[in-house]
Formats: C-alpha cells, sequence, structure tokens
C-alpha cells in the first residue's frame, strides 16, 4: 500500500512540478531539493497532494522534517488519510 | 499593427496610481482590458507575462490598462497600509479611465490569482451600477481571500523553514496586535487581511452581469479542474460564449525564475479576440 501512494506521489511530483525526469528516477529516501524542488514547487506541491489525496497540511505540518522527502510526505499523508 | 505605450500616474482618493496603457497606434481600439495583477511576490512572478500579454492583445486592437495598486509597485503608500478596499476603489478609476478611451470600445476585466478576486468584485460592482462588461478572465484564480493569506502564510513557513532563518510569528496574532504579517518583503496589514477575509470568487461571480461572458483558466500539470473548483466551473459553463480550460504549463505565478508561458497568453489573446464582436 505504501509503495504504491508512493509511486503517485512520484508521479505527481514530476507532473505538477514539471520536473525534467522520469518519477523512477526519484529516489524515496533522498531530499527533495536534490531533483530542484524550491520553495515555489513546495507550496505547489502541497496544494497538489491536498487535492490528489484529500487531506489537509496543516501550518504545523511545514517542517524540515516533513517536507524533506517521499518517505517522510508518505507518512505524512498516510497519518492523516 | 504598431502599439504605443503610456505611463502615468492617476489621482486615486489622494494616491497617486502608476499604470500603463497599451494602445493600438493606428486606429481607435475594438476593446478596452484592465489587467488586474496578482499580489505580492507572484505579482514579480507574473509581470513579465503579463507585459507580453498586453502588447500582443494590443496589436490586436485591444486598449490595455495594467496599473500598480497602492502600496505596490510604482504606485503611492506602503504595502503594509494597503486595504483591499482602496485597492477597489483604485480599480473603479481605471475601469472610469477605460470608459472614456476613444471610441468608448466595449470593457473587458482580466485578473489572475488574487487579481481575479478584484477584477470579478469590479465586475459585480459593474452589474449593480446597471454597466455594461464585455467580458471576465479569471487566470488561475484564488477562489477567496482567506486562501490567499493561506497561501502567504505558507510560503513564509516554507521560506523560513528551508532557510534555517528564524521564524516569523502567527500572523493573526501580529493583527489582532494591529501590527502588519511580512510575507517575503510583502506586509499584510490587519485591515487588508480583515477585508480579504471577506472576498469570495464565487459571490462575486454570482453578481457579474448575467451577458458578460466569462473565461477560466487553470494552469498546471493536473489534467483537470480541482474538486473545489466544481462551483466555479459549473457558474462558468453555464454562462453563454463562456469557457473554461486545463493549460498544461508551469504556474507562471509561482516560479524563481520569470516564465512566461505562451499557451496562456494565446488562450487569452483568442478569448478576448472571438469577444470583441
Amino acid at each position: 500500500m505504501a509503495e504504491g501512494l508512493e509511486q503517485q506521489l512520484k508521479e505527481l511530483i514530476v507532473e505538477r512540478l514539471f520536473l525534467d525526469i522520469a518519477p523512477a528516477e526519484i529516489a524515496t529516501d533522498v531530499e527533495l531539493s536534490e531533483y530542484g524542488v524550491d520553495s515555489f514547487l513546495l507550496l505547489e506541491l502541497i496544494v497538489a497532494m491536498e487535492e490528489i489525496f484529500e487531506v489537509k497540511f496543516e501550518p504545523s505540518d511545514i517542517t524540515a522534517d516533513v517536507l524533506k522527502s517521499v518517505a517522510t510526505l508518505t507518512e505524512l499523508i498516510r497519518s492523516k488519510q | 499593427m504598431s502599439i504605443l505605450e503610456q505611463s502615468g500616474f492617476i489621482d486615486v482618493s489622494g494616491r497617486a496610481i502608476y499604470g500603463t496603457h497599451y494602445l493600438p497606434a493606428d486606429a481607435p481600439p475594438r476593446a478596452a482590458l484592465l489587467l488586474v495583477e496578482p499580489f505580492g511576490e507572484e505579482k514579480r512572478c507574473a509581470f513579465r507575462m503579463l507585459v507580453r500579454l498586453a502588447r500582443q492583445l494590443a496589436t490586436r486592437g485591444v486598449a490595455v490598462m495594467r496599473y500598480d495598486a497602492s502600496g505596490t509597485g510604482d504606485s503611492a503608500g506602503k504595502h503594509g497600509e494597503a486595504e483591499w478596499r482602496h485597492w477597489q476603489d483604485e480599480l473603479a478609476a481605471q475601469i472610469a479611465l477605460a470608459r472614456e478611451l476613444p471610441g468608448k470600445p466595449p470593457l473587458m476585466l482580466a485578473g489572475a490569482r488574487a487579481g481575479a478576486l478584484l477584477a470579478a468584485e469590479a465586475a459585480a460592482r459593474i452589474a449593480a451600477a446597471g454597466g455594461a462588461l464585455r467580458a471576465l478572465i479569471l487566470l488561475e484564480p484564488l477562489l477567496s481571500g482567506d486562501e490567499l493569506l493561506r497561501d502567504l502564510e505558507r510560503r513564509q513557513k516554507i521560506k523560513d523553514m528551508m532557510s534555517g532563518g528564524a521564524k516569523n510569528a502567527a500572523s493573526a496574532e501580529l493583527w489582532s496586535a494591529g501590527q502588519p504579517a511580512d510575507f517575503g518583503g510583502f506586509l499584510v496589514g490587519s485591515a487588508m487581511a480583515e477585508q480579504l477575509w471577506a472576498a469570495q470568487l464565487q459571490t462575486s461571480l454570482a453578481a457579474t452581469p448575467v451577458d458578460c461572458a466569462l473565461q477560466l483558466l487553470r494552469v498546471s500539470g493536473a489534467k483537470n479542474f480541482p474538486p473545489a473548483w466544481q462551483d466555479l466551473v459549473a457558474a462558468v459553463t453555464a454562462r453563454a460564449g463562456s469557457s473554461a480550460q486545463v493549460i498544461a504549463d508551469k504556474p507562471f505565478w509561482g516560479q524563481l525564475d520569470y516564465y512566461e508561458s505562451d499557451v496562456v497568453i494565446d488562450a487569452v489573446t483568442d478569448f478576448v479576440v472571438s469577444h470583441i464582436g
């Protein structure tokens, strides 16, 4: 189940942020900044995650630990679903 | 068609408001379009694309007017003291100016992001006054003032997080104390925040002139409109001569570098030209 969510998240990141890589190239534990995700793109990603996964990000969720990687985001989304 | 660009100030209740007109040089304009720009950092990001849009429309015979609301750009005032109701008045003054263009061409409004909220409010006021509006264009609109404030807070929190800088005090606490909150150098005062909480796109849209054509553009990697836009899309598509479209392109208001979407420029141009009549 988590693998499916991770895959969905990787596809969402590439699609919404117009990254010039394939979803499979995103490693689950690597920091998103390594793929060029900056502050503008992070906000875009939060909005996209809320839309697709029907979750709500609280201000307390916006931390370096949570918005770090596909793995940490997957964990947060699962905790909210 | 060659174009003429004229910049200058108008006075709105003692505030000097700077604007630029992009005019067809060789003939009276076939339509007048007022461009209402996004808020804060998003305005900066969208600037170049909106100027290109204005110039392209002018070559098609449309007089386009861009302006800086008070406290922004080259207009008078401080951002932290700006108020939404002042911005409404300033837009109304620009509309009055557009109505005086040679030949009194039909009026259109276009707003991007928070500018769409403001433009829709102005359209509703035009209807209330019995005035005419040919078209209203909503470019990736924010659905409410509350959404704008939430985005500003989130973006600031992300910036603080990424820079490892000191956290700003919670904006709600600052506004309660009558102080402005700082969003990436763009101060938002308590009056602006309070007035923004009342801004609702859907409410304004329902009150726009019934014969005003609507164009709704979502610009995103998504293939569909978000669920939260369902009522908005329904309201737009129910209106004669209107369209709602998802454009697959980068957010022109939300990139670290300037980003100009040719697809958005062409989509707006096509819609405007098709509604000149």
